[in-house]
């Protein structure tokens, strides 16, 4: 027997040592199941139970790491497994943070808002939010935000091949913060057309599509990008999330936002994120994050305008064929973070209207792969920029 | 589980079917491997498995007749049974390729240039009285329809496979039995994991600058990186391909096969010509036996030489897609071996360097041809490539740095590839501890890609 085993050993060594390496590996993924690698546990089955062992190196969990409950959770897999426990934690700090400001800010916006132009535009703004999974309306009075604050979201033809289980149930309930999350007056305002110049003390925050405008858009001499491809909501305040971060002009060097935010100043932050994260099941748990972000940026910046962009539509080829990437998803995520915008401070700009057809889909002669702008078209990102800013009189002018 | 890099084929079906196949007693192994191919493809086409099943049944018929067919005109009927048979091969891989084109891209079923290639020389090596003993039912079935080979090739034929050249022992003739040894299963462990590692860490991440490019669009790219994305697109091309056959070959010698070579080192090759007999070889010499011999090939006037070429380049570029540019892609590689053959053969000859410029340099433009199948796009990127025609829009000239700075590794590996003598020591040295070392790790590295980026809704793409 030990002879056999010998020679097999002599002739097919490379077998040998993958087959036992195999194994061995087989059984660290079986027995940490319960310990390190529950988080994988949905996996279980449908893949090689080895493959558990490459992503959680990928994840860095390793056979000995301790169980889930004790690393701090990140990804995307971690949403997946847990949205209920990250969601609530995060509902009730957001929770306090509107009510703080409505306390403070809610009276003096309702005075403000109440005009007959107002009122017109509400109409256009409610439609708008029914679909939006009828945000929570809080006491009877209804919002008063100008319609030019906050873009439609384009509808996106149904092709019938979105994956419920990236998408929120249909009665979800989002907290809207049209009331007043962190605003500083009464007042709304509209958007207007601007010239180069309102960007020279913005910043520009997002994944590769943000990255392409950096480098497609003319718009790298005139203000200051922070960006990283793959990059997402989950990841904008991780500690390990370095992101390359260009100066109005200058070289490029890597930082996290968080260290950018707490040491230099922005008049304007712009975040262009959301198409990475389609493959996050729930919508409901990226609008917490988003809710989070903004939050957080806020509070290092809170004289900044904070601008939440819509995710842009995908092409219609790309759409009608990804369970994930498709316009339905994309939608529904831009409905959602739509409601963070609270018209005098945070803004929800959406350029779908600019870019897709009729049927919501991004025009297939603005995009080479489906999912991002072609080069020649990022200028009419930088374009849509220029016509929907918001000028807050009184402000500092970003020359100064 | 029908991709050779995926999960579930290595750590799944691979090794189920490889432990079954090999306690099995030889005379069921056909049996087993048309079976366990059944169930491999059914994994990636579903219904089209039931095509195949008609086609191998269909075929195996019509060889039977050809076989066993009696009488004074014997040859005259079996020569109207292979055009029948022929014809209705011909048919349905023609059917189907316009549906795909026309109606629905997924209507093309999987491999189906693949395995009617081998149904066809499969007829006509039985014509042309090739094969030394009549083929069983599960020998032809297995032929037709074995795993390794299903999807992308290569074109093995029947008599490599099975009945090789009968030696006389004894006065008794005897057939090459086909053998399962353990030093065939490390061998072609081996050739599995250099493909493997071929694949998924060089054409795979190469793959990614190609959809960059897409990705930033033709008419915005700089001139150099067009040309890197000439270069990109060919090496990915190349250590898919390769790769997929070095791992079906591999595969192919685990099950006691001989290893069929498809790719014989194409970009050391002096002319196109050359190139072609080395890039996927299998499907070259198909064509010079089944098409280019039958109609006469180079024992003919200038003009037939010339026609005859021009069919085979036509028809490989039908063969390879529907779309225009395949045609385009063709009729290019059959005008420059015309070229080659009757205008610079002796220049070639004594000055060998252009025989290597042509490889270099033409062949990445014609795979260019090859991956752009709308043509207005086309006509952008060589307007690129060559920038004597416009200018581009947009362009951001620091682009060939950036992905240089990104892709070179993976450049590098590939073009250290493309001479021979690195693979060719890599194979010859494979028993030695480094080399096992070393293919160990290439191993482990490529299933850890796999697994991140496999099956995975979360790395399903980073944008």
């Amino acid at each position: 027997m030990l002879q056999i085993l010998r020679r097999i050993i002599q002739k097919a060594p490379l077998l040998v040592l993958i087959v036992f390496i195999s194994l061995v590996l087989t059984v660290l993924a079986l027995v940490g199941r319960s310990g390190p690698y529950k988080e994988y546990s949905t996996q279980h089955g449908r893949i090689p139970v080895i493959s558990v062992v490459m992503r959680g190196i990928h994840d860095h969990v390793y056979p000995w790491s301790e169980g889930p409950d004790d690393k701090t959770q990140k990804d995307g897999k971690d949403k997946k497994e847990d949205p209920a426990s990250s969601g609530k934690e995060q509902d009730t700090e957001a929770a306090d943070a509107a009510d703080q400001d409505s306390k403070d800010q809610g009276g003096d916006a309702r005075d403000q808002a109440e005009g007959g132009a107002a009122d017109k535009a509400d109409d256009g703004k409610e439609k708008e939010g029914d679909q939006a999974e009828k945000p929570e309306q809080k006491g009877s009075d209804p919002m008063k935000v100008p319609e030019t604050s906050c873009s439609k979201v384009v509808d996106a033809k149904d092709y019938g091949v979105a994956d419920k289980s990236y998408l929120s149930p249909d009665d979800t309930v989002y907290n809207t913060d049209k009331e007043g999350l962190f605003a500083p007056n009464g007042t709304y305002y509209s958007l207007q057309e601007v010239d180069d110049s309102y960007f020279s003390d913005a910043l520009m925050i997002g994944d590769s599509r943000t990255v392409g405008l950096y480098e497609y858009g003319e718009m790298a001499d005139l203000t200051s990008f922070l960006a990283r491809e793959s990059t997402t909501v989950y990841d904008l305040f991780d500690d390990d999330e370095k992101m390359e971060y260009t100066p109005k002009g200058k070289e490029s060097k890597e930082r996290t936002l968080k260290d950018l935010l707490s040491k230099a100043k922005f008049g304007k932050i712009y975040i262009s994120v959301g198409v990475n994260e389609l493959g996050v099941p729930d919508t409901k748990d990226y609008y917490d994050e988003f809710r989070k972000v903004v939050e957080k940026i806020h509070k290092l910046q809170p004289d900044a305008i904070i601008y939440i962009q819509g995710i842009m539509h995908v092409s219609k080829k790309m759409s009608s064929t990804d369970p994930v990437y498709n316009n339905k998803a994309v939608v529904q995520r831009n409905k959602a973070i739509s409601t963070l915008a609270n018209g005098r401070n945070i803004f929800y700009i959406d350029m779908n209207a600019d870019l897709c057809d009729a049927n919501g889909d991004l025009k297939e002669e603005l995009t080479g792969d489906g999912i991002h702008l072609k080069a020649s078209a990022c200028e009419l990102w930088h374009k849509f920029l220029l016509k929907n800013a918001i000028v807050i009189p009184g402000t500092a002018s970003p020359d100064q | 589980m029908i991709n050779f890099s995926g999960l579930e084929f290595i750590f799944r079906f691979l090794p189920v079917f490889m432990i079954i196949y090999w306690i099995i007693p030889s005379t069921y192994r056909d049996a087993f491997l048309f079976v366990g191919s059944l169930v491999f493809y059914a994994s990636g086409a579903k219904w089209f498995t039931l095509l195949l099943l008609g086609l191998v049944f269909v075929n195996y018929l019509f060889g039977e007749l050809v076989w066993v067919m009696p009488g004074r005109r014997r040859k005259t009927q079996q020569r109207q049974m292979l055009i029948a048979i022929v014809v209705i091969d011909a048919v349905v891989l023609i059917v189907f390729k316009v549906l795909a084109l026309k109606v629905k891209s997924t209507l093309l079923p999987l491999g189906l240039s693949f395995y009617i290639f081998k149904m066809i020389s499969y007829q006509a090596d039985l014509y042309l009285e090739k094969m030394h003993k009549r083929p069983s039912f599960m020998q032809a079935a297995a032929y037709f329809t074995m795993f390794p080979q299903i999807a992308q090739g290569p074109i093995m034929r029947f008599t490599q496979g099975w009945i090789e050249k009968p030696t006389n022992i004894r006065r008794r003739t005897v057939y090459m039995e086909r053998a399962v040894s353990l030093q065939k299963i490390e061998d072609g462990l081996s050739f599995f994991v250099i493909g493997l590692g071929m694949k998924v860490l060089i054409a795979d991440r190469l793959g990614i600058l190609w959809n960059e490019i897409v990705k930033i669009g033709f008419e915005s790219i700089s001139t150099p990186l067009a040309w890197l994305g000439a270069v990109g697109y060919s090496l990915e091309l190349y250590f898919d391909f390769w790769g997929y056959s070095l791992m079906a070959g591999g595969i192919g010698l685990m099950l006691g096969f001989r290893f069929i070579q498809n790719f014989i080192h194409p970009y050391a090759a002096c002319g196109i010509a050359d190139f072609y007999r080395r890039w996927h070889a299998t499907l070259g010499s198909w064509f010079r036996d089944y098409v280019y011999i039958p109609l006469g090939g180079s024992r003919c006037s200038s003009a037939a030489v010339i026609r005859n070429l021009m069919i085979v380049w036509l028809l490989t570029g039908f063969w390879h897609g529907g779309t225009l540019n395949f045609i385009i892609w063709g009729l290019a590689l059959g005008l420059m071996i015309v070229w080659e053959k009757f205008v610079v053969k002796d220049l070639i000859r004594r000055v060998p360097l252009i025989g290597h410029l042509h490889v270099i340099i033409l062949i990445p433009l014609t795979w260019v041809i090859f991956a752009i199948t709308d043509l207005k796009e086309l006509g952008m990127y060589f307007t690129r490539l060559f920038p004597f025609f416009g200018t581009g829009v947009a362009v951001n000239r620091g682009d060939f740095g950036k992905y240089i700075g990104i892709y070179w590794p993976f450049l590098a590996a590939g073009v250290l590839l493309c001479v021979p003598v690195f693979y060719n020591l890599l194979v010859w040295k494979r028993k030695n501890p480094l080399v096992i070392a070393l293919l160990l790790v290439i191993f482990w590295v490529s299933v850890y890609f796999a697994s991140i980026s496999a099956g995975n809704p979360f790395m399903y793409f980073s944008f």
